[in-house]
């Protein structure tokens, strides 16, 4: 099976600033690949970069990006208009933020309909009243009556995913859309989710840093620090066997270490993530209890460490 | 710019041994050598009539302009500092005052307060206090949540210590660019109040009433309306351009657009 | 909605109150006798005395203050001493002329200050030549305004009528004054709204739809524009009635601002104040109409208001 999204040496720059630097992965279609890293870690960039969504001034200066076969930073102008959604479709964090406060739920999920298939009105506010009901929304025909303002921040969530639905997005990134929901709305969503994936072969690429999430919807993982990719494989791998540093402190924060003191319920990594400045060599080797020789000044390669299991890190060099 | 404001006021006219009144030359010369920018239809010279006007004109603006914002400022801090029923006494006399359209209470006001500099001057005052006490008002409030005041507050300092001491250098710079706007505003309706007879009367030269003069000479001398209206909208534009220097401070930014992407 | 309509409601009758009340204490510090005006100079002490005692002159302070507001309340505005008809009558006969004045006005700031403006908020950089021009036609009072476009269109170019009718093409230049005064504050506020919209999270989503750009343009930025346009006219309206004073009057306009400039250079007392309640129940309704307009086509007002 040839992957839905593949991604090849991309870094993604901002007026001089490098957010991410050759990041590589593939999403096989109907799979999630979860992106998980600390804020400042160059995931939300990665993932507009893949959704052609970088603000005025980011660009991506090397590599590329295919979608279904597609090279979308290639694209430009009307091909690119008609390409945004259809390919990837985009679930922000912030719902209130990004629907707009003036129009109706319903009347944001119609337009779709409206100005991409043609459809005409009466039809559109019927097949978004028909999504909306879809995403578990009660009372569709209500809701989508109603404006952003009116509506909690699941059912909100719901209506964005509905515009995805009504775009018929190939590849739907999902940027934190349940960090500011409570947990059992979460849980909700992420239900949600994995029904859509089952019933329409949705392809997710799921931007976090909720390990909890991570596990709950992925089926691959890259961990990303510094701009980089330090370690990606299938979840199971990565979780089982973390072989990059990082995530092993990373997962050491969730569970609790086995040397962690036992009265710390919670295990931090030492350091604060890189900001502004990124580190020579590995970007992590400040904060890594581990860090040898070359770690300051040479940037480790991938090596793989399983089946579809690679992490950047000098330690993996020595072992052989 | 500020040469465009005082420009008027170089042409001294103690100075000159023409005081603007009496005929000096033919009737409606358009710029002879004695008259740089002719006479009127009585031969009076029109720089020493725009010299003097600018003194009229110019005294109640300055007058004013500083009575309305003082009072502006006055009434917008009191009610936004201490709210209760002052706020809604104060707050409901602003409003009064922002209801009355300026022009027809200004004459109306005019007609009782009547014609003279002070006159006019605390006409406009009457017509413009109520827009500096609104904007102060709505900048006090939302001072007055600031945790620097409330802590001070909190901590027992007086209300005129507080007032002085982090409200109004809080307030300064809004203060500074309401009283630029509100100088363009005062010099535009202090003339406009005279144009239509209400404000300084002939035969004194002002602004305002040289333009009522000038209207009528609009066929075969429009020097007679030209001038004084490039000296009304001369100084209006360096209030104007001062205002703007002011409120644009720090304030040009370079936003993005997604519509870009 | 109800609640806040009638406090909104409520604070109106307040402020007009007011107003009523300035023009009573305006009144009687006006100078001069106001039976004499009426019945003329060589009026006999007897007809003096019975204008007194019809207009109320000679009871107590207090009492003519009732009677004044009532008759007020009542539609009662008194009676002109020159055209000696009721002031309400002859307010009625100018209002069309100047609503047309005033709906011409409204149309140019609009069309051209929103067009403006839009133009400018879509820009990547704001547009010097529009900022410079801002400041310019702020810089202009209506009046002086008047006379530029009257001296270049109508004297030099004679192009088009100098005034003193209420034909269409009479109407252009006034309505042109009236509404470019208007037009820097429309820019400004459209420019704002519109770069506040394409820098805001639901542009991007928006593009991210892959919606047309006249779509965008319509149904996101625009719809984004209106509320604050409405709230700049219903704010603005004290200050476009004395433009429409001006105006009428450089024009020769047969409207209420021309009455208003005739009522004061007669000593019109009564059509004077007359005029001024009016304009201040029209500047209140008119406050009023745009807080009602803009919880309407602003859904986010609903939830300011209910809190």
């Amino acid at each position: 099976m040839t992957p839905l999204l593949e991604v090849e040496a991309v870094s993604v720059r901002y007026d001089g600033f490098e957010a991410v630097t050759g990041a590589s992965l593939t999403v096989e279609e109907g799979r999630t690949m979860a992106i998980v890293g600390e804020s400042g870690s160059g995931k939300t960039s990665l993932a507009l970069a893949v959704a052609r969504l970088l603000p005025p001034g980011g660009e991506v200066v090397s590599g590329s990006v295919r979608v279904d076969g597609v090279d979308v930073t290639a694209l430009r102008g009307a091909d690119l208009r008609r390409a945004r959604g259809r390919l990837v479709g985009y679930l922000a964090q912030d719902s209130m933020a990004a629907l707009n406060p003036v129009l109706p739920a319903g009347l944001q999920v119609a337009e779709v309909f409206e100005t991409r298939d043609g459809t005409r009105r009466r039809e559109a506010r019927h097949r978004a009243v028909e999504l909306l009901g879809q995403v578990g929304i009660q009372r569709a025909g209500e809701v989508a009556a109603m404006y952003p303002h009116e509506l909690s921040g699941g059912m909100r969530q719901r209506v964005m995913i509905a515009m995805a639905l009504a775009l018929r997005s190939r590849l739907l990134i999902a940027d934190e859309p349940t960090t500011a929901l409570d947990v059992t709305v979460q849980a909700e969503i992420l239900a949600l989710a994995a029904a859509l994936q089952a019933d329409h072969g949705v392809t997710f690429l799921w931007i976090t840093h909720d390990m909890g999430v991570v596990a709950e919807v992925a089926d691959t993982v890259a961990v990303m620090y510094g701009g980089r990719i330090a370690e990606q494989g299938p979840a199971g791998e990565v979780f089982g066997s973390p072989a990059h540093p990082y995530t092993q402190a990373l997962l050491e924060t969730v569970r609790g270490g086995a040397e962690a003191p036992p009265k710390a319920p919670f295990a931090t990594i030492a350091g604060a993530p890189p900001a502004g400045v990124i580190p020579p060599g590995c970007p992590f080797h400040p904060r890594c209890a581990h860090a040898f020789e070359p770690c300051p000044e040479v940037v480790p390669a991938m090596v793989d460490t399983g089946p579809g299991h690679r992490a950047a890190c000098h330690l993996l060099g020595v072992g052989r | 710019m500020l040469l465009a404001v005082l420009a008027p006021l170089f042409g001294d006219p103690y100075a000159t041994p023409v005081d603007g009144l009496t005929p000096q030359g033919l009737p409606l010369g358009v710029g002879s050598p004695g008259h740089l920018l002719g006479t009127d239809s009585l031969g009076r010279d029109m720089l020493a009539r725009v010299a003097f006007g600018a003194r009229a004109s110019l005294e109640i603006a300055f007058i004013s302009n500083i009575t309305s914002v003082g009072l502006g400022v006055a009434v917008g801090l009191v009610a936004g500092f201490y709210r209760g029923w002052v706020e809604q006494l104060l707050m409901r006399i602003t409003d009064v005052f922002l209801a009355v359209p300026t022009v027809i209470s200004g004459l109306a006001l005019a007609s009782v307060l009547g014609t003279g500099v002070l006159g006019i001057a605390t006409v406009v005052t009457a017509l413009y206090w109520a827009w500096t006490a609104r904007i102060v008002f709505g900048e006090t409030l939302a001072l007055r949540r600031r945790t620097f005041v409330e802590a001070s507050v909190a901590m027992g300092a007086p209300g005129r210590t507080v007032i002085r001491r982090h409200i109004l250098p809080n307030l300064a710079s809004l203060i500074a660019t309401l009283a630029a706007f509100n100088g363009a505003a005062v010099v535009a309706i202090g003339s406009g109040l005279s144009y239509l007879g209400a404000g300084i009367q002939p035969p004194q030269p002002e602004w305002g009433n040289m333009l009522a003069e000038g209207q009528g000479a609009i066929d075969y001398a429009p020097h007679l309306l030209i001038v004084p209206l490039l000296c009304v909208v001369l100084t209006v534009f360096g209030f104007v351009l001062i205002g703007e220097a002011l409120s644009r401070r720090g304030a040009q930014s370079l936003q993005r657009s997604w519509l870009d992407i | 909605m109800a609640r806040y309509l009638i406090v909104r409601l409520g604070l109106g009758l307040v402020t007009i109150a007011g107003v009523v009340l300035l023009t009573f204490v305006l009144q009687f510090s006006l100078p001069g006798d106001p039976a004499r005006r009426i019945a003329g100079p060589r009026a006999s002490p007897e007809v003096l005395a019975t204008v007194r005692a019809n207009l109320h002159l000679d009871d107590p302070v207090a009492s003519q203050l009732v009677t004044y507001v009532s008759d007020v309340a009542q539609g009662d505005l008194g009676v002109s001493y020159i055209r000696r008809r009721p002031v309400i009558d002859l307010v009625k006969e100018r209002l069309p002329a100047t609503a047309v004045l005033a709906f011409g006005g409204l149309l140019v700031e609009v069309l051209l200050g929103g067009g403006l403006g839009l133009w400018d908020g879509l820009r990547r950089r704001r547009s010097r030549v529009l900022a410079a021009g801002n400041v310019v036609l702020l810089s202009i009072p209506t009046y002086s305004l008047g006379f530029l476009l009257l001296v270049v269109f109508a004297y030099r170019l004679d192009l088009l009528p100098l005034g003193g009718g209420t034909s269409l093409e009479e109407l252009i230049l006034p309505a042109l004054t009236l509404g470019l005064f208007g037009v820097p504050y429309y820019a400004a506020v459209v420019s704002e709204s519109t770069r506040t919209a394409l820098a805001s999270p639901y542009m991007r989503t928006a593009v991210a739809k892959g919606l047309p750009r006249r779509v965008i343009l319509r149904r996101h930025v625009l719809r984004n524009c209106l509320s604050p346009v409405i709230t700049l006219a219903g704010l603005d309206v004290a200050i476009y009635l004395s433009g429409v004073v001006f105006v009428e009057s450089v024009f020769a306009w047969p409207g209420i601002g021309q009455l208003q400039e005739q009522a004061y250079n007669e000593l019109d007392r009564p059509l004077l104040m007359g005029t001024v309640i009016i304009a201040a129940v029209v500047v209140v309704a008119f406050n009023l109409i745009a807080d009602v307009v803009r919880v309407l086509v602003d859904p986010r007002a609903r939830v300011e208001e209910a809190g």
